[in-house]
């Protein structure tokens, strides 16, 4: 299919006559002045400028020059794309674009450039597939994808063990240090637990136990150790009656909890009856867990639930940490290193920087389900100095949020439902070694109209180094079989 | 070749052996047989396709045009390639795709009916091709067809909850792509060498050929080829052996590649199976499992080669009269079992009707309607009411209490599943009909009703660009480009869209303020505890309190509803309902004083007094209130009093 595709890649000639546009083309996916990395996919994509006919010149760092075209798309042959990126490597490339009207008239836009980092990502990412569904979870599915080129997998489809009585949802997938040999998910209700890939082998556990809230919910894997820290949650989900937020997601009581993988263990880490502590990460050494937490107290013992869907615009996110011995398993006492419910804000999803400077984090107006909130933005602090920012040029008046780091620390991939509201896309960015972000850009597509007609959100994206090894037949054998239950034990 | 030539032999023979006559003397009527070969071999069957065919037609296109195009409503097709590649991600893939692209048809139901008339002929012709079918026993070849026919119309309200893609067309196809295969599987006899061999290994190639594109029906095409292989007198069982082994390896070996497929599913993919949660319906599985099977007897009976047939004169009649009466017994036996219910297809007529804002016809097809009608029916009249702004006057005219869609199992049917969507969106609930019409589209996959509220629904919210996402998808559908068409120009200019009917028409009622809050599944009750407790200054949706308080019959809600309509239209009449319950509930509770309100004398002061002494009458005779209200009913019907006192039980789902 494609040495099909690519035998009939033409090279268009640029029109002879054309009127000059002073400015530069409105194109989808959205990738002027982006800086990519040296080994990402083609960046494919469309005019939108009401022409039938387009035709690109790109012209390298090295003064190479090609032209592509195929109707109001501009489509690039994956070997030339890598000769192009290779020959621009920190530097960049430069495409000027020209689009026939129906009148048959030609017009020039204002060239623009694609900069060529020098550092490259992760090749392969993870993320969820989901409609944006509310209840209903028929067809879920944790896709990897190589994004050097278009290639795309599923890890586990639901679907692969789901019944009509007996339906499965599944979550929260996440790496020990970008390698996928150590890598979990979660399975929920029908043949429900927790898959934990442990040295390449897959195990079921059931993480629950009668001295915690509930199984496993947020995971971080320590980036050394076999032990993975949990949120344990009691969560609802209220609808939104017309604002665009459409869906609500509040807990109404959470902890977190560490568990030993080796030992099957689980030990509570936080557990305020006053707050709510979620989503743990650990600092690139392992010595440090940052989570947040929100303060919440019910003025009586009745309906916690409840109270907190009347009260769910009170209920804000502080960014903590505590200091973990790697050798005995213990953790120090608490710090608050943000305070945002102090400035009427929410903080959510802390995450460090590889170099362990920076902590990069959403931030909204209340609770800790951005994803569908319009005013969740993504934030940085710098921990060499604590100077707070929001972080420039990524963010869109729609919902960023679920945000990680590459391994160089180099690029940062997050979600945002700018396009539409509704659909929830892969953006990434170059954040640079001043700690400046860089123009975000889409996850390239191989058809630049693929996200026109793609009914299902993106979320949850990580970078692997390498593809998830287990298939999902094998995902699906282990997940039939009884889990094995983790044994709680005290501090 | 050989055997044409016999009967022509035959047929020169016998002047020879006949007593002579003069030339113009007419033979007897006695011995000879009809015989049909040649291209007579295919009157016989031509002839009863064609009665099937007309039979067919009739009872899909002028009974069931409606559901047809409800069918294609539910289904979706769309011309890229991604959609192509969604459905090519399950074994059956491309039958579900062509199913899909033909579905469309029944836009025009009759072009859609054409379609499967082609197919079944096909398929006719196939099995009869492929079985051996003798030309006299032409007749056993249609049962399948009758069959299929029955599966296009007998599932009642399980097309709210089919999760097989393109349904309609998908297993005719499928049947089709399998006996294609197996009458090609006769090529192998032409071998002259290695037949056995050559057999097990066409069989072998088509299963594995064939899986991905048609799920089970491969496996059912390697039945069929291993029964026609069995040959008991060589003691030839090797073929029929593969065909086994191919039905119970291919599937496992095809699970490893498809990761969208339950190991448990592997073997009937792509046969329907209807299933929602626990409830199984079995008997709507039979006419594939008859279509199946019925071709395995013919096969385990089929002749070696063709044969040609003969009549005898002396037995024709009875033959016809034979074929007449199977002919007459299938089609009895299709119009009795298909699912043939009034309110069924009011239903669909009266969504239809809604979505393009034909409120009169709505009213019409309630009050045409000559039973008891659904809950779905009752709440759709409200809507046409509302938008049509008779509430106050009219809503008490028609029926009020609905009854649960009849269903012949035990598959429960939600309003969320059937016009929940619609509902919400009317009464300008968009969150909630996006949201219901996601939660559908995820279990039950999207279909152009779904992507045509999701448009309206964004549209009405302001979400333009999800609009458009959802216009793309239809716009590369065949027949619904049309409808894309229309609200791409509203999309584009704005003003054409705030001046349509449609906005016009729920927009007003879209005006409260953001809530959190749950349906838990029950869209009635939802509606009628939210308009329990909103408080609104815009007439239309104010309005509409004021109408939920008299549905649920509620004092305490009516008075400040009532009095805010009252402020709210001080120069128009107050609505007859309206005046009918503050004057009842002004006498049943004295809280307010009614005295001074200007009732309209005839119908409202004298007519409670007559309802009044009539009740008081039937009841002071023994008569239990159920009686009381059914005796009462022609004359006070009508009125909110009659609704108050008599309509009981309502039950929402």
């Amino acid at each position: 299919m494609y040495l099909v595709i690519a035998s009939c890649t033409s090279h268009p000639e640029v029109p002879s006559e054309y009127s000059k546009v002073e400015r530069v083309p409105v194109i989808y996916p959205e990738y002027t002045d982006v800086v990519v990395p040296p080994n990402i996919a083609p960046l494919n994509f469309k005019l939108m400028e009401g022409c039938d006919v387009c035709v690109a010149r790109v012209t390298d760092a090295a003064g190479n020059v090609q032209t592509y075209g195929d109707g109001f798309k501009v489509l690039f042959p994956e070997d030339e794309w890598r000769t192009m990126l290779e020959q621009s490597k920190g530097k960049q490339l430069t495409v000027e674009l020209f689009g026939q009207k129906n009148d048959g008239k030609w017009l020039a836009f204002k060239p623009f450039t694609i900069h060529i980092a020098e550092e490259e990502i992760d090749p392969y990412i993870s993320y969820r597939s989901i409609s944006p569904s509310y209840v209903a979870y028929e067809m879920l599915t944790i896709n990897q994808r190589n994004i050097t080129n278009f290639d795309e997998r599923e890890i586990y489809n639901n679907m692969i063990i789901s019944s009509e009585d007996n339906g499965q949802c599944i979550n929260c997938h996440s790496y020990q240090n970008y390698s996928t040999q150590n890598m979990q998910f979660h399975m929920r209700q029908g043949n429900g637990g927790t898959m934990i890939v442990h040295n390449g082998t897959p195990h079921k556990i059931d993480l629950k136990t009668d001295s915690t809230i509930s199984a496993g919910v947020y995971p971080a894997w320590h980036p050394t150790l076999p032990l993975i820290a949990y949120s344990t949650n009691s969560t609802g989900q209220s609808f939104h009656t017309k604002s665009h937020a459409k869906i609500e997601v509040e807990d109404s009581r959470s902890d977190i909890i560490l568990y030993d993988v080796e030992k099957n263990e689980v030990m509570t880490i936080e557990n305020d009856t006053l707050e709510f502590e979620c989503f743990p990460a650990w600092t690139p050494d392992g010595k440090t867990l940052y989570y947040c937490s929100a303060h919440f107290e019910f003025p009586d013992t009745t309906n916690h639930e409840q109270q907190v869907i009347e009260r769910y615009t009170e209920v804000k996110y502080n960014i903590y940490r505590k200091s973990f011995d790697p050798e005995t398993h213990t953790f120090g006492p608490h710090e608050l290193i943000y305070d945002a419910a102090s400035k009427g804000r929410s903080a959510t999803f802390p995450r460090i920087s590889p170099d362990g400077r920076y902590l990069l984090y959403g931030e909204g107006n209340f609770g800790c389900f951005h994803v569908w909130h319009p005013d969740a933005d993504l934030h940085l602090i710098d921990l060499k100095t604590m100077q707070e920012r929001k972080l420039e040029n990524v963010n869109s008046n729609r919902a960023e949020s679920y945000h990680s780091w590459s391994s160089n620390g180099r690029w940062m991939i997050f979600i945002s439902r700018r396009d539409d509201n509704n659909y929830s896309r892969l953006y990434m960015a170059y954040f640079d070694k001043q700690g400046h972000a860089h123009k975000a850009f889409e996850l390239p597509q191989e058809d630049p109209s693929f996200y026109d007609f793609y009914l299902r959100s993106f979320n949850v994206p990580e970078f692997m180094k390498e593809p998830v090894s287990v298939r999902p037949q094998e995902f699906a054998a282990i997940a039939k079989k009884p889990a094995k239950k983790a044994t709680y034990v005290s501090k | 070749m050989s055997s044409q030539k016999k009967i022509n032999d035959k047929r020169s023979a016998k002047p020879k052996t006949a007593v002579p006559h003069p030339p113009l003397q007419k033979k007897p009527k006695t011995s000879a047989p009809v015989t049909f070969c040649g291209w007579k071999r295919w009157t016989v069957p031509c002839v009863l396709f064609l009665i099937f065919a007309g039979f067919a037609f009739w009872l899909l296109v002028s009974k069931n045009s409606e559901y047809l195009y409800t069918a294609q409503e539910h289904s979706l097709w769309v011309g890229d390639t991604s959609f192509w590649n969604d459905k090519m991600m399950y074994a059956g893939g491309l039958a579900q795709w062509l199913g899909c692209f033909l579905t469309q048809f029944f836009y025009e139901p009759w072009w859609g009916v054409m379609c499967l008339i082609v197919l079944w002929a096909i398929i006719f012709a196939l099995l009869m091709k492929t079985a051996h079918v003798a030309t006299v026993w032409s007749i056993v070849a249609l049962v399948p067809l009758f069959a299929l026919l029955l599966s296009e119309v007998d599932m009642g309200y399980w097309i709210y909850y089919l999760k097989q893609p393109g349904y309609w067309f998908t297993q005719p196809v499928s049947i089709l792509i399998a006996l294609l295969f197996t009458w090609r599987f006769q090529v192998t006899n032409k071998v002259e060498a290695k037949v056995v061999l050559w057999q097990c290994v066409y069989i072998v190639v088509a299963t594995v050929l064939l899986y991905p594109l048609i799920g089970a029906w491969a496996l059912i095409a390697a039945a069929w080829m291993g029964i026609m292989s069995l040959d008991l007198k060589n003691r030839e069982f090797w073929p029929t052996i593969v065909a086994v082994a191919s039905i119970v390896v291919v599937p496992i070996i095809y699970y490893q590649f498809y990761t969208r497929m339950r190991i448990e599913d592997a073997w009937t993919v792509n046969f329907p199976i209807f299933q929602n949660d626990t409830v199984y319906s079995y008997w709507l599985s039979v006419p594939f499992i008859l279509t199946a099977v019925w071709p395995l007897v013919l096969m385990l009976f089929r002749q070696r080669k063709e044969q040609e047939c003969t009549v005898s004169k002396k037995g024709l009649g009875w033959w016809i009269l034979g074929n007449a009466a199977v002919m007459c017994c299938l089609v009895w036996l299709t119009t009795t079992l298909h699912y043939d219910n009034y309110n069924y297809k009011a239903e669909m007529r009266i969504y239809r009707a809604i979505d393009e804002s034909r409120f009169d016809d709505v009213l019409s097809e309630v009050r045409k309607a000559p039973g008891n009608i659904t809950r779905q029916m009752v709440l759709a009249k409200n809507i046409a009411l509302m938008h049509k702004g008779t509430c106050g006057n009219e809503i008490f005219r028609y029926p009020n209490t609905g009854e649960p869609p009849y269903v012949f199992d035990s598959l429960r049917v939600h309003l969320v599943q059937t016009c929940g969507t619609q509902l919400y969106y009317n009464y300008g609930k968009c969150n909630f009909a996006c949201r219901w019409a996601i939660e559908n589209s995820v279990e039950f996959g999207f279909d152009m009703n779904q992507l045509k509220i999701l448009t309206r629904t964004s549209m009405m919210s302001g979400e333009f660009k999800a609009a458009q996402k959802y216009l793309n998808i239809l716009h590369n559908t065949t027949f619904q480009r049309k409808w894309a068409e229309e609200w791409q120009a509203m999309l584009d200019n704005k003003h054409l869209y705030y001046q349509s009917v449609e906005y016009k028409n729920v927009h007003p009622m879209t005006l409260f303020n953001n809530t959190l809050d749950g349906d838990e599944g029950l869209c009635e009750m939802y509606l009628i505890n939210y308009f329990s407790h909103v408080h609104k200054s815009t007439p239309k949706l104010q309005e509409q309190t004021l109408v939920f308080s008299l549905i649920q019959k509620d004092i305490q809600l009516f008075w400040p509803r009532f009095f805010r309509y009252a402020s709210l239209h001080e120069q128009e009449q107050m609505p007859i309902h309206y005046q009918e319950a503050a004057y009842l509930y002004g006498h049943l509770e004295h809280e307010v004083d009614i005295s001074g309100m200007p009732f309209d004398q005839e119908r409202i002061v004298n007519r409670y007094a007559s309802f009044d002494q009539i009740t008081q009458k039937l009841l002071a005779q023994g008569m239990t209130a159920q009686q009381v209200g059914q005796a009462t009913k022609d004359t006070f019907g009508d009125t909110f009093w009659w609704f108050y006192f008599f309509c009981r039980d309502i039950h929402s789902y």
